[in-house]
């Protein structure tokens, strides 16, 4: 094995520019979330590239994508096929392009939920995390990293609740203390959840988080 | 608590007063109360500049542009009240003229919109043809395929804005598409026989003394409902209420085990 | 104990309740359609573990009112023993809520029900372990810990 690392340590963008350079024939694996990915350098340039079911230059921007996973780079080993003809370098800069096209878009959508949220009264903490526990916002939560792995757990447990009893999908969760009330919804993939004062309407609350998501379809 | 400036919503717009106040660089707090309801909201300014406003489940901009359009009931201004609340950064000028606009647009349609709880139809006729219906106007149109709804009741359903709603139903009306249903009114619902409250309070205050009858009324005065007309479907939800107000345990169990005897009975 | 899951289901809009024991006794009076018991233990093995994960934050959370677009499922989490309820979207919250707070005080001033939950040894903190779950859900249990 020529190469073993996990993408938390290594960038990805590093070792395209390098297998490219030393004219390498190699394979790069990594696993992510349970999806494979692969790019096949052949030559000083990638040939062929698979994400899933996806091929080619898109499994390349989704590749890209990822953050981190252990990856390893075998050498020789021959492309199945060639799905890609663009130059490396040009690959590497529209991918890192649509990424942060993409973040924008998402941080602006989720800026302006927020911004709504604090509109709502009542409302005494938010979270926003993805549905592995990755924080995309918070303000006035406590713990925010074990806070967000909890609520990214407890939103994976409502949807199978719901899926085992057949109701569908999940709406919101409204879970109640002596001292604490929250409402989880789900926003496209990922986890929101409300701290509410005791005393506030909880059903008042997610109605008015409901005309905010409602604002962006 | 003093009142320096207070009366009646039927004889001046709150946009009005709050020009009033603004342009006095006054401080304090405009307290709003719906008769019907009894909702109120609230209006907070410093040193002649809006900084907070409060309506039932919203703060700030969208709790302002909700009050602005009350048109009845009482205002009161005090001096004394203040907050440290600051959820409008908006300029008031800014504010105040967009809050003008938007009262102007709700004065046009209010005259063929009487309430928001008024039923409509939809009429069955076909779009004339220099009206161009958009997705949104679609939308509140479908919903009436069901039966007759009130813009409350379709707000709700699309999850859009009360007066948003008001304002597509007024050109609907106007298109001939929609019109005020023959139930006109919103369905009555059973209430509660004449001595259920004097009974249900004799025994809270068994259970928790003479706060009973203070209790009871808050917690109606919180649905908007009274005494006289409430409906039999808002029991379980006034127990809970209620119970939600008894501090002591044992007590608040006590009442709900009577409570739901009591209701059982009642079907 | 049936008797009071009786008097759940009885309550409009309620398909079916069933209470289980973190020792791993289940109890019901019916399924709901469509369902059998093993995924009852399914279920009730998700809420054990939702409500061991707020234990892990400090967080003392007894009820859960989950809406679905075709159900409501409300999950009511004792120290020893949950009680889960299956519900139609229509159902009457606020009188099943009354329903279930006057049964669950009938319920522990009960002699006989009070000495069934004492002996119970088993913690909801049991139920987070790697075996129990899939590998993502795991690695978030990691975190909290």
């Amino acid at each position: 094995m020529a190469l073993v690392g996990n993408l938390k340590d290594l960038k990805l963008a590093n070792i395209v520019q390098l297998n490219c350079m030393e004219k390498n024939n190699s394979m790069f694996t990594v696993d992510h979330h349970k999806v494979n990915g692969r790019i096949y350098f052949s030559d000083g340039n990638i040939v062929h590239a698979t994400y899933g079911n996806i091929e080619g230059e898109e499994a390349i921007y989704k590749i890209l994508q990822i953050k981190e996973g252990p990856f390893r780079v075998e050498n020789d080993v021959p492309p199945p096929k060639r799905t890609i003809n663009t130059p490396w370098s040009n690959l590497l800069l529209e991918g890192l392009r649509l990424i942060d096209e993409a973040l924008e878009a998402k941080g602006d959508a989720l800026s302006k939920i927020s911004k709504g949220i604090k509109n709502i009264n009542g409302v005494n903490g938010v979270l926003i995390c993805s549905l592995f526990g990755e924080i995309l916002m918070e303000e006035g939560i406590a713990n925010g990293k074990r806070a967000a792995a909890a609520m990214a757990f407890i939103l994976r447990k409502i949807d199978k609740v719901g899926r085992a009893s057949k109701s569908g999908a999940v709406k919101a969760g409204h879970i109640s203390g002596k001292a604490d009330r929250k409402i989880l919804t789900k926003w496209k993939d990922d986890v929101v959840e409300l701290n509410i004062d005791l005393k506030a309407n909880p059903d008042g609350v997610e109605q008015a988080l409901e005309k905010i998501y409602a604002s962006f379809q | 608590m003093s009142n320096v400036l207070s009366g009646s919503l039927a004889y001046i717009e709150v946009i009005n007063i709050l020009k009033l106040l603004v342009s006095g660089d006054r401080d304090g707090r405009l307290l709003l109360q719906k008769e019907e309801h009894q909702e109120t909201g609230e209006i907070y300014l410093s040193g002649g500049r809006i900084i907070h406003a409060l309506c039932g489940n919203y703060l700030g901009e969208p709790a302002f542009f909700e009050l602005i359009l009350w048109n009845h009931g009482k205002f009161a201004f005090d001096p004394e009240e203040t907050t440290a609340q600051k959820t409008i950064e908006k300029d008031t000028g800014t504010l105040l003229s967009e809050g003008t606009q938007h009262y102007q647009a709700w004065q046009k349609i209010c005259h063929i919109i009487p309430s928001f709880r008024i039923r409509f139809k939809k009429t069955g006729q076909e779009p004339p043809p220099n009206v161009k219906l958009k997705g949104k106007d679609w939308e509140v149109l479908n919903t009436l395929e069901a039966g007759e709804l009130s813009v409350t009741e379709i707000a709700d359903k699309l999850n859009t804005r009360e007066i948003e709603v008001a304002t597509i139903m007024a050109a609907l009306m106007e298109a001939g598409l929609a019109d005020i249903g023959a139930s006109g009114k919103p369905v009555m619902k059973e209430v509660v026989s004449s001595n259920f409250f004097s009974n249900l309070e004799n025994e809270l205050v068994q259970i928790i003394g003479p706060v009973a009858s203070i209790i009871i009324d808050d917690v109606i005065e919180g649905f908007g409902e009274t005494r006289i007309s409430f409906p039999k479907d808002k029991i379980p939800s006034l127990v809970e209420g209620i119970s939600n107000e008894i501090y002591d345990p044992a007590k608040q169990v006590a009442f709900q085990q009577l409570m739901l005897k009591k209701i059982k009975s009642l079907h | 104990m049936k008797d009071k899951l009786e008097e759940i289901d009885s309550v409009d809009g309620v398909k079916a309740s069933f209470m289980f024991f973190n020792d791993g006794e289940l109890v019901y009076n019916k399924l709901a359609p469509g369902l059998d018991a093993e995924i009852y233990q399914e279920i009730a093995k998700d809420v054990v573990q939702m409500a061991a994960i707020f234990d892990r934050l400090g967080s003392h959370i007894h009820e859960y009112d989950l809406k679905y677009e075709n159900g409501r499922v409300f999950a009511y989490t004792q120290n020893n023993y949950n009680i889960i309820i299956l519900c139609n979207p229509e159902v009457s919250v606020a009188m099943l809520r009354l329903t279930v707070n006057v049964a669950i005080a009938d319920l522990e001033a009960d002699k006989k029900f009070q000495k069934r939950t004492s002996k119970i040894e088993t913690s909801r903190r049991s139920y987070l372990v790697r075996s129990n779950m899939d590998p993502e859900s795991w690695t978030l249990v990691e975190t909290v810990n």
